[in-house]
């Protein structure tokens, strides 16, 4: 079953991501909008990731990536200052599918970090009634062994006079 | 039924085993609270908390460029993005409030932006030139600035004698409730905030 359960996840972690560009007649302004608000919704979606346990090495690849972003989006300020407009629209695009691509490679993150923190649980609290089984056998067939000791040790006493009553007697 | 002592012993030791193991293993697996806080610095030319000012002399003039290096550590145990905002002030200009939780309404000048994961440092450029000031009736005007290559002739504070300027630099973040920019940040129930200021005067003489 678990088996089935991860060929399932690598299965879909091989898909490619769902991007969805802005719209073509947006205009500059619109597409700011657009580009800041794909980019929130990355950083939320890199925090969950991150919340359920992901690893810390495709982390820091996804925070590049949405420093990426950053860098366009600004850039693209600069250009529209500049009257760069359609450049900074082809910037602000871009940044759009960059951004659409970290949700998709962070849900996949967040995924597999919910599911491997999950067995990491179930294994840590199923291994306890196991140790403490162990170290219940152990204690009982210790404390079984003093006990025969001690019996056995009982029984190879000599019955003998000590010194003290047989000087008495004398 | 009957249960020997031996097996009532057993029973007891397991019963009590599996609860020290369970609390053991609970306290290793729940991360332990740790404050959350971020720290934010400038630095003088030499990346250091000295030489703020050209040949150490806040009377900054035109043209002479002043380089300061401003840094952010995300210290909050997730990944967080920051906005610092660098505030063109005088004496007179409110500064942002710890109370109110409320940003300095001075003119910004710069925001820089930054993804930071936890325990990341993040440091940028601040380098500024005054280009231009106007001194009319003993009050001193800036008029024209440079910042990291970019003139900034829109945001005009003035001060009497050119003297207790200032730039202010505050941190924002994205908070989760609003999704908004906003600034300083949530730890807990509470909200916090982080910010910094550099004072200075301006000469409109012109360095030889």
């Amino acid at each position: 079953m678990i088996a089935v359960a991860f060929t399932t996840s690598f299965s879909v972690s091989c898909e490619e991501p769902v991007v969805n560009p802005p719209p073509a007649y947006l205009d500059v302004g619109d597409v700011f909008d657009v580009a800041r608000e794909e980019f929130k919704k990355a950083v939320w979606a890199v925090k969950e990731a991150e919340a359920a346990g992901a690893g810390q090495g495709p982390l820091g690849v996804l925070v590049e990536r949405l420093n990426l972003v950053v860098w366009m989006i600004e850039r693209s300020e600069q250009l529209v200052g500049q009257r760069e407009v359609e450049q900074a629209t082809a910037q602000l695009r871009r940044s759009v599918e960059i951004s659409g691509e970290v949700v998709s490679k962070a849900t996949q993150l967040r995924e597999e970090g919910e599911r491997s923190t999950y067995y990491g649980k179930l294994i840590s609290f199923g291994v306890i009634p196991v140790a403490s089984l162990l170290v219940t056998a152990t204690s009982h067939f210790s404390l079984r062994w003093l006990r025969r000791r001690e019996v056995e040790r009982i029984m190879r006493m000599e019955i003998s006079e000590s010194k003290e009553t047989q000087e008495g007697r004398e | 039924m009957r249960i020997s002592e031996d097996l009532a012993r057993a029973i007891m030791v397991f019963v009590c085993v599996t609860i020290v193991f369970s609390a053991l293993t609970y306290m290793a697996l729940t991360p332990r609270p740790r404050e959350q806080f971020f720290q934010i610095y400038v630095l003088g030319e030499n990346r250091m908390a000295e030489r703020y000012y050209p040949d150490n002399n806040p009377n900054i003039s035109v043209w002479r460029e002043v380089k300061w290096y401003g840094g952010v550590t995300n210290f909050m145990g997730a990944v967080q993005y920051v906005v610092v905002k660098a505030k063109l002030g005088n004496s007179t200009i409110m500064p942002p409030s710890e109370r109110g939780s409320t940003p300095s309404p001075a003119p910004v000048l710069l925001e820089s932006r930054r993804v930071l994961t936890h325990n990341e440092t993040w440091e940028f450029p601040f380098f500024w030139t005054i280009r231009e000031v106007r001194s009319v009736g003993g009050t001193t005007e800036l008029v024209l600035l440079e910042v990291n290559g970019a003139l900034i002739g829109d945001r005009r504070v003035s001060a009497v004698g050119g003297r207790n300027f200032r730039i202010i630099f505050e941190l924002w973040t994205l908070d989760e409730e609003s999704g908004n920019e906003v600034f300083g940040w949530r730890a807990g129930a509470e909200r916090r905030v982080a910010w910094l200021q550099v004072w200075f005067n301006t000469t409109s003489v012109r360095p030889s």
